[in-house]
């Protein structure tokens, strides 16, 4: 088990040098915000394959929810650039690798399923998702 | 209300009832079959499956739950945890396929252990049965091990192979006291293609739903009957059968979704609707004839009601043994099924589990799905994560113990009459309380678990605190030679009522530890060749 302060070294391996900062830059449109997005789930699963199209229907899922937008594209903003001491880091940055491990967002207390095949559990743990059909006896 | 007539009418299109229907219906005669649900798309259902963010035991069949909360009330001390299907082809569709015969010695529970009560037949009167069931439904099963039933026929399909799980178990415990113990579980499930269904492909999706139907389910029959001439009515929920005082069943009454109300005159009426809402039809059967419902005299409907509540122990095996690539399980200890020991507390079958920690994770999303959560929130990231999921989920090992439990008549089925379904008809409400020889033989059966999961290596070793429902609703209409203290005579023909039989796990006396479903088919098998037999003969009789 991992102790915060690993967790925090951790993420800084993964998010690079960070600089403390109070300002939320702006950037220029919502596409821009994605590209961070992605880059930024990149550098937090260490996969350099993600599938883009998941990846607009889970950041649309974080711009797009409104208790969240606010701290989300603060996040964004900072992420690699700014200290890990603030809890939006820490709280987005897991929210980020469980939408991409389970493939499943929380709309309004519902879950939806983006993509069940594409989750990274599968891809991570090298079993074939559930329910797809496989090659009898190789079990 | 419009009128219709057959030969004969069977309530129910689960395993009994398409069974039965199918046998009667290459003989000439005009079958009907009411069905309370609908068809399900196989495909369709499937899809759901895999789009459902929770994937449980209901999320192909959304739009029916019964079995949850809000199908039946629950007054009792415990809860009771199984659940049915209305669909065409019934619970089948979500059952795990697992198809062991009851032990000799389960028949005669009184006469050995004087507990519960002996079967009005035994082992050896049901044996032919059981071989031409396990040829219905296609059971794949390894001839050369004993698993305590005589058998007189090779299974009709070879068994399904070991899983590594299964075979990283057998390896583990040579030199112990378990070695050797470990047997192929038979299921109906094909090992190769069978009854114009394909081979198995390893989808491991079996409950809830098998995607390709290598796994039987009773719309094989449901099919073959139709093809013989038997009718199929759907959304058809029976809600009265009517009987003459003489006790001649003389129609049923059912109504459609649009509460149209339709009546069925037949000459033989058949109830294989399982062992809850058979015996809730029964029950809300009440006529100025018969006050306390139909095949009630002995007060006996709706009591008895048994499960096979299951325990569970699972760990992190010392290498990877690669869950979740098969079916849900492969293989099993039966050498708990037996013994002196039953005069003390319940038999217990072991199973082998293919699917990791799902079922003891399930509350939490799963037994991938869990760990997921848990790694990130202890702070895992990239590769770490990756390589720490990928160690934890390819390690994970479950048994599980599926336990006998004795008759009781304060474990029973009555009716909510306060609480109507969307039918408007009275919901059943079940009183269900484990006795202590049950509790003792979880306690029990998880010692056992923990000493194999020890022997074996694993580390992280847990047992679940509660008790599972294995889904094996049973003995609410037991059967009988006496008419005060059963229900259906070893024909399954009702006490007082010779037109009317009842199908389905709901006439066992006792439970034994087999998974039901098999026994089910054969006595369907036994009761539709003396209907077959008998048809003139109950019919002038009627």
């Amino acid at each position: 088990m991992l102790k915060r302060r690993q967790f925090i070294s951790q993420l800084i391996l993964s998010a690079g040098v960070f600089i403390v900062s109070t300002q939320v830059p702006i950037f220029a449109n919502s596409e821009d915000y994605f590209k961070k997005f992605m880059e930024v789930s990149k550098k937090l699963t260490e996969d350099d394959y993600l599938d883009i199209q998941n990846g607009r229907l889970y950041f649309n899922y974080f711009f797009q929810k409104k208790e969240y937008k606010h701290d989300f594209l603060k996040f964004l903003s900072e992420f690699g650039k700014s200290s890990y001491g603030n809890k939006n880091i820490h709280f987005f940055s897991k929210e980020i690798l469980k939408c991409w491990y389970s493939g499943i967002v929380n709309v309004n207390n519902h879950k939806k399923l983006i993509t069940y095949t594409s989750a990274l559990s599968w891809q991570a743990t090298g079993i074939k998702p559930v329910g797809v059909c496989g090659i009898f006896g190789k079990w | 209300m419009e009128h219709i007539s057959a030969d004969v009418v069977i309530v129910g299109s689960g395993v009994s009832g398409a069974l039965f229907a199918h046998q009667i219906s290459q003989h000439g005669l005009k079958v009907l079959i009411l069905e309370a649900g609908t068809h399900v798309d196989r495909n369709q259902a499937f899809g759901k499956y895999l789009n459902a963010p929770e994937k449980t035991l209901d999320s192909p069949y959304e739009e029916w739950k019964l079995g949850s909360d809000n199908s039946f009330i629950q007054d009792g001390l415990d809860q009771f945890k199984s659940s049915y299907l209305r669909k065409v082809g019934g619970t089948t569709w979500h059952w795990l396929g697992i198809c062991p015969r009851l032990l000799p010695e389960d028949f005669k529970m009184k006469s050995l252990y004087d507990l519960g009560v002996d079967w009005p037949i035994d082992y050896e009167t049901l044996e032919p049965w059981y071989d031409k069931a396990e040829k219905e439904l296609g059971v794949a099963g390894k001839n050369d091990q004993d698993l305590g039933s005589p058998r007189q026929q090779n299974y009709p399909l070879p068994e399904i192979p070991y899983t590594r799980t299964d075979k990283f178990v057998i390896k583990n415990l040579k030199n112990s006291k378990y070695e050797n113990l470990i047997n192929h579980t038979p299921q109906a499930r094909n090992s190769v293609a069978y009854d114009n269904r394909p081979q198995c492909c390893g989808a491991a999706s079996c409950i809830p739903i098998c995607p390709i139907q290598a796994k039987y389910d009773a719309t094989v029959h449901v099919e073959k009957a139709q093809h013989c001439g038997a009718s199929l009515i759907t959304d058809a929920v029976v809600f009265r059968v009517v009987s003459e005082s003489s006790g001649k069943i003389t129609e049923v009454h059912y109504k459609k979704s649009n509460k149209q109300v339709y009546i069925v005159r037949a000459k033989i009426f058949v109830l294989a609707a399982n062992a809850i809402e058979t015996a809730k039809l029964l029950l809300i059967s009440k006529s100025e004839f018969f006050q306390n419902g139909i095949a009630n005299q002995s007060d006996q409907v709706g009591r008895n009601l048994m499960d096979h509540p299951a325990s569970l122990s699972y760990a992190i095996a010392p290498e990877k043994i690669f869950p979740y690539q098969a079916p849900l399980q492969t293989a099993g200890i039966d050498f708990f099924r037996k013994g002196a020991f039953r005069k003390e507390y319940a038999a217990y079958r072991i199973q082998i589990q293919n699917s990791g920690w799902e079922f003891p994770k399930i509350s939490e999303g799963g037994g991938i799905q869990s760990v997921v959560e848990k790694l990130i929130e202890q702070g895992f990231t990239g590769k770490a994560l990756k390589h720490e999921l990928e160690n934890l989920v390819s390690k994970q090992i479950c048994f599980a113990s599926m336990l006998e439990q004795l008759p009781d008549i304060n474990n029973r089925v009555q009716v909510a009459y306060n609480n109507l379904d969307s039918f408007g008809i009275p919901k059943p409400k079940i009183t269900y309380q484990l006795d202590m020889y049950t509790k003792k033989a979880l306690i029990e059966s998880k010692k056992q678990m923990v000493e194999i999961l020890k022997i074996l290596k694993c580390t992280e070793i847990q047992s679940s605190n509660d008790y599972f429902g294995a889904g094996h609703i049973m003995g609410t209409y037991r059967m009988g030679l006496n008419s005060k203290s059963s229900v259906v005579n070893s024909n399954l023909q009702c006490h007082g009522h010779f037109n009317l039989f009842l199908l389905g796990a709901g006439v066992m006396p006792t439970a034994g530890t087999a998974n039901p479903t098999l026994t089910i088919a054969a006595l369907a098998l036994r009761c539709a060749d003396f209907v077959i037999k008998n048809f003139r003969g109950l019919h002038a009789e009627t």
